[in-house]
Formats: C-alpha cells, structure tokens, sequence
C-alpha cells in the first residue's frame, strides 16, 4: 500500500514538473502582461537558475555520496588489515 | 552499431540542429530565438528527469509482488552469498 502511494506521488511530481515547466518556457512568452496566467510564474531568469541549482545541488549530493563510500571502504580495509 | 554510437549519433545531430539555428544559419522567427531558444537544453534535460521519474514511479505503481517470489530471491541471495564464500571472496556486510 505505501509503495503504491510513493510510486504514484513520484508519477504527479513528475507530471506537474513537466507540464509547469513546459508551460514556462513555451507558452508564457507569448501571452500579455495583462494576463491572469502571469501571476503563476515567476520571472523568466529563474526557469534558468532554479534547475541549475538543483542540477549543482544533485552533482554534490552524488559526489559526497560516492566520497563517503570510498571512505568507509578505506577504514573498513584499515581496520582489517590491523586485524590480521 | 553499439547503443552508446547511436545514442551518441543522435545527440550529436540533434546539437548540430540547435547550433544551425542558434548561428541563425537556418532562420527562425525573432521571438522564438530570442525567448524560447536559449532554454531548450535546459528544457530537454528537465524533461527527461521527470521522464525518469515518471516511469519509476509507474513501474512502482503497479509492481505486483509475490511472497513466495521474495523468499526464492532472498534464498537465491543466500545461496550465492554461500557459493563467494566457499570460493574464498569475502563478502563484506
């Protein structure tokens, strides 16, 4: 039951990212200023920070992951080689 | 011809489109090079992470799962855990 919940949470996350993001770029440069639609979106620089940062952000999570592993790999090699 | 070539292939004639109208070698309207233009990359990249996303979450969605199924793959798992060890490779855990 609570994978389903997750799988299905990722599959709207997904759907509004995309659909929000698509209207972003493509659609809002061509309606007025006057128009209600406006007030959902912010400036147009951010459709270009926003997924910069987040795309910086993943790098380093993934970076510190991979370091993180390598250590325990070295105090694991360290501490079984003092065992020996 | 591997995956990776034609993965490869495709992205690189793809960018060779984007670089044509981007040095406005091909001519396109002005507001679409202006306003919509320098966010394609961007914009396909974003696409294809919730792409990504989409589909596992789908593919979680709708997992049917089966008991007796886990406790084959966790005996498989034992089993090969036994067959390492009496092989001299130590596993660590």
């Amino acid at each position: 039951m609570l994978d389903q919940l997750v799988g299905l949470s990722m599959l709207g996350v997904a759907t509004v990212v995309f659909t929000y993001y698509s209207t972003w770029v493509f659609i809002l440069p061509f309606v007025n200023d006057s128009n209600i639609i406006n007030q959902f979106f912010l400036p147009r620089q951010y459709a270009i920070i926003i997924p910069l940062l987040l795309l910086l952000i993943g790098g380093v999570g993934v970076a510190s992951f991979i370091a993180n592993v390598m250590i325990k790999e070295a105090q694991k090699k360290k501490l079984k080689s003092k065992k020996d | 011809m591997t995956k990776a070539t034609e993965a490869l292939l495709t992205v690189f004639a793809i960018s060779s489109i984007y670089f044509g109208i981007y040095a406005k070698v091909i001519p396109t309207p002005e507001i679409f090079y202006n306003e919509i233009l320098p966010f394609l990359p961007l914009w396909a990249i974003v696409s294809l992470g919730a792409y990504s996303l989409a589909v596992l979450g789908y593919r979680v969605l709708t997992f049917k799962d089966k008991p007796e199924k886990y406790k084959e793959l966790l005996g498989q798992i034992d089993e090969a855990k036994a067959f390492y060890k009496s092989k001299g490779i130590d596993l660590d855990e």
